[in-house]
């Protein structure tokens, strides 16, 4: 007997939306089906339509943001776009990206329970929705806790209760981990898989740039591109058959899918296409034990810096706030110059606090802390800062000059450089990001991806002997995310910079840096280089919730002697086919 | 430096203040925040001032996370004072000053250095009831409390959002001065801080917009707009402490009235020590 097929929940038509001062339509001519029950992935570029698309399926757009509007959305028997927002809140529940912006009470219960209230409902039933939303999220321990104690994800589980609480059809995600550190990113993942199960008739829209999280969650992936679809189908077709153009397009991918990509195309033999880790790692164990693969194995990486030259200088430093408790406990620690050294440790443990001792933000309670050999405790700021350059997560946060030719060269003409040089290194910083043509632009008219362009040009022409990287994949697509990379290494080949970064994605760090240090409760637990720590640590990484990245855990038992390959460009450029 | 969000940990704690009913709290705001006005003379604002002060003790707060907001408070106690100081009194009033100084059409007085000091502790006064309610309950119950009392959803819903956004704007503030100190603004001295305050603006009004803007996408997107919000998950009822609070509450209300007007005590025009 034929299965019956699934009822269309969502059934937009010819769909375009310009916003008021756009010069493009962000959306254009979507025709698109989602069925009850389906696990679907709109992933693209940033500025792709991706969220654009979203907001239209609760009617956000276009009744709560303003624009040229046409074409069809219909969720189940309602039109959306005659509805307001409030009216298609049983239908459609939406979870926003950063979870900080969105929770409105402060504590778990409340916030669960604010969209049932809005519902009207009597109490019994807003008690029973409520209760029943925290235990599927598995917060009932945490039903009484104040959102400040609770980590990202948590925070993010709260939120999708939230909306499970007025129990919609369909549920959309926009970014839901984007913010996330890794461990909080796999609570969500976890949760969304066990909701999955739970809650077969429910319908998940997930929207990201980043498929590395949701794709063995998802039935169908929608490729975006330029407001437009431009692929759709299984994620196994899509990654087989569509590889390049989603590489193309900045898709972020995990290791092990480039590999099983990689391996599909050199080994035809291959038909299955596998999205698990664990069946890639099984196909690479079965190649290498018949000798029919071979890596080759990286030298032991050794920093390129010279020795006892440091450029930042800890020494038996401590640092907590005032009646508050210690954040750092006698942390010694030498930067060489020319040094890529990624500071890695779960939330919490003082690796923002010890990049703000680094610029002098914050003084130590006790130690010595020298910068480009300024005590940054009893010298002014500006000399401390004078040849470091720092780049935050948020370029909003850094940028406040009228002009972008002008916020550029803030930073030489506080370092004095003559009006000749200043000239010279805006121009070098303009054409290095690709933003000539917008240099009389106020900054904040650029789009997010050119205002993070324009914040790294802004670090680039101050030349800085020392970089400070606040999670830089936070936010980019891949495209963007290997630009920043780019420029990064300019600083220290040509320049000679040393770069610290603080960051949870391990792929990163072995791809790029040369030294790692490990923070654990204010104390520094490992210091070597990545290799050495990922392929030998891998026990205390365990302890600290760190996962080793998906090429080192693909290929460590490969050598035998636990040697592993940092990652995938290293794998594939080594790999020797009997 | 504490950040500002942490003062909603007093939330958290317990206190006889704490376990109150929330319209109680709210009767108490404005009783508490209206009796002072009824004094001009400094001894009994004095007098405000540390009966405030014990009930912030007794209620186990902490204000250091917003101490920014009492030194702001100072500043307008300056403010006032320095107005006073030089405000144009008639000369019959000029004639009862102590001090009389002269430059120009600047006439600075003793009464209106008095007066001026008054004005401002008053401001002072005031912040520190709303303080005490606001530090003892979640603002989503206080917002309940008022609709409780017939107080209209969107107003209701307007004093939640500025609840829970005003500490989000300090924060915002603190990251963006942070990233531009990094960059050469310097926001130490008095100077650099007036000078450079402009820079901050546009951040500040940036990020802000566009935090309350996916706050307000999200709270609509839970069916905010429906407007049906009356029953609750949490719900309150009056206890018999609320009820001994409240009468309590109304024989204070009683006996400062009774001082005020009754024994003709604590106010005075033009007060010279």
């Amino acid at each position: 007997m034929q299965e019956p097929t699934p009822q269309v929940v969502i059934d937009i038509h010819d769909l375009s939306f310009q916003y008021p001062r756009g010069t493009t339509p962000a959306i254009k001519n979507i025709n698109l089906q989602i069925h009850a029950g389906e696990y679907v992935v709109i992933t693209g570029p940033t500025g792709s339509g991706k969220t654009t698309l979203a907001i239209c399926l609760n009617s956000i757009i276009p009744q709560l943001v303003e624009g040229e509007y046409s074409g069809e959305v219909m969720v189940g028997e309602l039109r959306a776009a005659e509805h307001p927002v409030h009216e298609l809140t049983a239908v459609v529940g939406m979870v926003f990206q950063n979870p900080e912006d969105q929770l409105f009470s402060l504590n778990v219960t409340d916030e669960v329970a604010f969209g049932v209230e809005n519902m009207g409902y009597h109490r019994a039933e807003i008690i029973k929705r409520v209760d029943e939303a925290i235990e599927k999220v598995g917060l009932v321990n945490r039903r009484n806790y104040s959102i400040f104690h609770l980590s990202g994800g948590q925070k993010q589980k709260v939120a999708i209760a939230s909306n499970l609480a007025i129990a919609p059809q369909i549920l959309v995600l926009d970014s839901p981990t984007a913010d996330l550190d890794p461990i909080s990113s796999r609570e969500v993942v976890n949760t969304l898989l066990d909701l999955r199960t739970r809650e077969p008739s429910k319908t998940f829209i997930v929207v990201d740039s980043d498929i590395s999280d949701v794709i063995t969650l998802a039935d169908r992936i929608i490729v975006m591109d330029n407001g437009e679809i431009v692929l759709d189908s299984t994620p196994v077709d899509l990654l087989r058959n569509h590889f390049h153009e989603l590489d193309k397009l900045g898709i972020r991918m995990p290791d092990h899918i480039r590999m099983m990509h990689w391996l599909s195309s050199r080994f035809p033999e291959l038909t299955a296409f596998h999205l698990e880790e664990e069946k890639v790692r099984q196909i690479l164990e079965e190649y290498t034990s018949s000798g029919r693969l071979r890596f080759t194995l990286p030298p032991s990486a050794r920093s390129n810096s010279a020795p006892d030259n440091p450029v930042v200088r800890f020494k038996d430093v401590s640092f907590g706030y005032s009646n508050g408790p210690t954040i750092l406990e006698k942390v010694s620690l030498d930067i060489q110059h020319g040094e890529f050294l990624a500071i890695v440790g779960e939330n919490g443990t003082g690796k923002s606090t010890l990049m703000k001792l680094i610029c002098g933000l914050i003084q130590p309670v006790s130690g010595i802390i020298e910068t480009s050999g300024v005590n940054t405790t009893t010298s002014k700021l500006e000399e401390v800062l004078q040849h470091v350059g720092y780049l935050f997560q948020n370029p909003d946060n850094q940028l406040f000059m009228s002009t972008v030719e002008d916020e550029i060269a803030f930073g030489p003409r506080r370092r004095n450089c003559p009006p000749e040089e200043v000239a010279d290194r805006v121009n070098a910083a303009l054409d290095m990001v690709g933003l000539q043509d917008s240099r009389q632009q106020h900054p904040f008219t650029l789009s997010r991806g050119q205002r993070q362009r324009l914040a790294a040009a802004t670090v680039l022409a101050a030349q800085p002997k020392l970089l400070l990287l606040d999670e830089p994949t936070t936010g980019q697509d891949q495209v963007a995310l290997d630009n920043l990379m780019h420029l990064t290494q300019h600083l220290i080949d040509d320049l000679g910079a040393s770069v610290v970064m603080v960051t949870h994605d391990m792929d990163l760090v072995a791809r790029y840096a040369t030294r790692m240090i490990i923070l654990d409760k204010g104390k520094i637990l490992l210091d070597g280089t990545p290799l050495e720590i990922f392929s030998h640590k891998q026990d205390i990484l365990a302890k600290v919730s760190l996962k080793p990245p998906c090429m080192i855990s693909l290929t460590n038992h490969l050598t035998g002697n636990n040697d592993c390959i940092p990652n995938y460009k290293w794998a594939v450029d080594g790999a020797i086919i009997a | 430096m504490a950040s500002p969000i942490e003062f909603f940990s007093n939330v958290e704690k317990d206190s006889w203040v704490h376990r109150m009913d929330p319209r109680v709290k709210i009767i108490m705001v404005v009783c508490l925040g209206s009796l002072p006005l009824l004094f001009s003379d400094p001894w009994y604002l004095l007098g405000w001032f540390l009966f405030f002060s014990l009930l912030l003790r007794s209620a186990k707060i902490d204000i250091r996370p917003i101490i920014a907001l009492f030194y702001g408070a100072l500043i307008m106690v300056f403010v006032y004072i320095m107005y006073g100081t030089f405000l144009a009194y008639p000369e019959d009033v000029l004639a009862l000053a102590k001090f009389v100084w002269r430059w120009g059409p600047l006439v600075a007085t003793d009464i209106g250095f008095y007066n001026g000091l008054i004005l401002g502790s008053r401001l002072l006064i005031l912040l520190m009831p709303v303080v005490l309610v606001i530090a003892t309950t979640e603002p989503s119950q206080l917002a309940k409390g008022f609709m409780k009392m017939g107080t209209p959803i969107v107003i209701s819903f307007i004093l939640l959002a500025t609840l829970r956004f005003l500490p989000l704007v300090f924060e915002v503030a603190t990251r963006v001065m942070e990233a531009q100190r990094v960059r050469g603004l310097n926001y130490k001295t008095f100077k650099e801080r007036i000078n450079n305050f402009k820079f901050l603006l546009l951040p500040l009004f940036i990020n802000t917009l566009r935090q309350s803007r996916t706050l307000g996408l999200a709270v609509e997107s839970k069916g905010f707009g429906a407007r049906k919000w009356n029953e609750f998950y949490r719900d309150f009822s009056m206890h018999k402490s609320d009820w001994v609070t409240l009468t309590a509450l109304a024989l204070f209300v009683l006996a400062v009235v009774y001082v005020r007007f009754g024994l003709n005590l604590g106010w005075t025009a033009i007060y010279r020590p």
